[in-house]
Order: structure tokens, then C-alpha cells, then sequence
């Protein structure tokens, strides 16, 4: 009986010392996990490229033809009909045509060009906060800046064209 | 009594054996795990996709990106191209998410017979 009930405790320990050394292993294993993973954001110069690939296309010679334009106005991939780019599913572009400010005191808009999902801005101001973790923040869209090009207007204008890249990460797709 | 304590002594090193192979391959596997994870293979491989995937997104018709498969960052096992992704695989790595790449121009993994050793990728103008 006692050795019945000896064996019964030695085999307990067993099992104790086993469980105990998996949970240390796992432990350590997972700080190392922690430890020397690192995510690289690519997104802001994603979003330069682009930016430039766009300006190129639209405005060649800097000069933007608006009367072929206007026929993307409605469009939700003018970027792959008009300028053939393929694989931008995580971008948000937002192209906005100006008038220039001298000539029209508002400055008032021609022509906006959008494609792609622009309800990622909240993320954006999200990742401003200080305490956003780490972890959310590789979820966080690469970039929301404006930039502005001064054009020239097939019709002999001038104005401006000012373009949003939103990039979201690779994990949403 | 003699042959008692004979099997107590055998039950007691069956059982030390046993905890002892038991702990072991514990550890063989955490020590697999923390060599993987010290490598860093995933950071790496995060560097090389990622590097390829902007030279892609800012390259015109007629460049072409050689990349050496004994790279710094590790040999490169596998590199492929596929709906607008670039896969790279690092030494025995079997597993890539990939990074999406973007371009308006035609972009092409060719086959370089007289290198083995290295990866070419081309940039060409699409055909309308």
C-alpha cells in the first residue's frame, strides 16, 4: 500500500516537473520571441513612390489635361484605369485640382480624383497618441500628407493639385 | 528483500531516465526555437522583401535588379513573384506572408542560366 501510494506521489512529480519545465522554456521562449522581432515600416517612402508615380502621370510636362481627366471623376480606380498601376488594394489616394488662389480668391476645386478606402484617418490620429502601443501601431496607415504641385491647366490656367496617400499595412489585405 | 530493493532501485532510475529524456527534449525544442529566433530570420527576410519591393515600386522599363542568393542577410532559398507580391525565402524557412510590390510596368523573375547564384528581376514596358 505504501509503495502503491509512493509511486502514485513519484509519479506526480514527474508530471509537476515536466509542466514546470515547459512553462519555463515557453516563458523564455516567448520574451526571445519579443525580444528580436521587429517590423520595418516601409510606408512613408511607399507612399513618396506613389506620390511621384501619380504626379508623373497626371500632369505630364506639368501640364494636367482636364477635359480627358474629368472622364475619371467618378471612378474608384482611376489609378489602374488611367495610370495602369497594378497592386495599390492598401492605398488611398485622394487627387484634388485647384484653382489657382490669385486667379480665383478661393482657391475653389475643379477636379477630385479618389480611389481606394479613406476611413483609416482615425488610426492616423490614434498614432499620435503616446500611448499607443507598439502592436497597434504596425497596423497604423503609413502616411496622410498633402502635397502640393503647382499645374498648368490644358485650357492655359494655373493652379494646384494636392494629393492624400494613405498606406495601409500589409496585414490588412 | 534483496530482489525488492533491487526493483525499487531499477523503478527509481527508470524514472529519473525518463523525467531526464522528458526535460530534454523540452529543452532540445526551446533551443530550436530560441536559435530560429536569434537568427532573426523573419527580420531579415522582412529586409530583403521589403528592399526588392520599393526598388520594384520606384523602377522604370529597363532596369533590372540582380539580387545574389548567398545575401547578407542569408542564403536565399526561394524568390518568387505572384499577384503583385514578392516572396523571399531565407535558408530553411518554408513559410512567407510576402510584400505587396506596385507598378504600371511589366516586372518579370528571370531565370539566369549561366548564374545560378543569383536572381534577376526585370522591368520592361507593358505590351498594349
Amino acid at each position: 500500500m505504501k509503495n502503491k501510494k509512493a509511486a502514485i506521489d513519484e509519479g506526480l512529480m514527474t508530471i509537476y516537473r515536466t509542466i514546470l519545465a515547459t512553462i519555463i522554456a515557453f516563458f523564455i521562449l516567448g520574451i526571445s520571441v519579443f525580444v528580436y522581432s521587429y517590423y520595418l515600416d516601409v510606408r512613408d517612402v511607399e507612399a513618396a513612390v506613389l506620390t511621384k508615380k501619380v504626379v508623373n502621370c497626371l500632369t505630364p510636362e506639368g501640364i494636367a489635361d482636364l477635359s480627358v481627366l474629368e472622364n475619371y471623376k467618378d471612378s474608384k480606380d482611376f489609378l489602374q484605369e488611367y495610370c495602369k498601376i497594378q497592386g495599390i488594394e492598401r492605398f488611398y489616394v485622394g487627387v484634388e485640382f485647384r484653382q489657382d488662389s490669385k486667379t480665383s480668391p478661393a482657391g475653389s476645386e475643379i477636379l477630385i480624383l479618389e480611389q481606394g478606402e479613406n476611413n483609416l484617418g482615425w488610426l492616423v490620429e490614434l498614432s499620435k497618441d503616446k500611448e499607443a502601443t507598439q502592436k497597434i501601431k504596425k497596423y497604423v496607415p503609413g502616411v496622410l500628407k498633402p502635397f502640393y504641385v503647382p499645374v498648368v491647366y490644358n485650357n492655359g490656367e494655373t493652379g494646384s493639385m494636392i494629393i492624400k496617400v494613405v498606406v495601409s499595412s500589409e496585414f490588412d489585405n | 528483500m534483496r530482489f525488492k530493493n533491487k526493483k525499487a532501485t531499477f523503478d527509481v532510475i527508470k524514472d529519473a531516465v525518463l523525467q531526464i529524456v522528458i526535460v530534454g527534449l523540452i529543452f532540445a525544442i526551446f533551443l530550436i526555437g530560441i536559435s530560429l529566433q536569434t537568427h532573426s530570420f523573419n527580420v531579415k527576410q522582412q529586409i530583403l522583401q521589403k528592399q526588392t519591393a520599393l526598388m520594384i515600386d520606384s523602377g522604370f522599363p529597363g532596369n533590372e535588379i540582380i539580387i545574389n542568393k548567398k545575401n547578407r542577410n542569408g542564403y536565399i532559398s526561394e524568390l518568387r513573384l505572384e499577384e503583385n507580391k514578392i516572396f523571399i525565402l531565407l535558408e530553411t524557412q518554408k513559410h512567407s506572408e510576402g510584400y505587396p510590390y506596385f507598378s504600371e510596368h511589366l516586372v518579370e523573375l528571370v531565370e539566369l542560366e549561366d548564374k545560378p547564384d543569383y536572381y534577376l528581376i526585370k522591368i520592361s514596358k507593358k505590351q498594349k
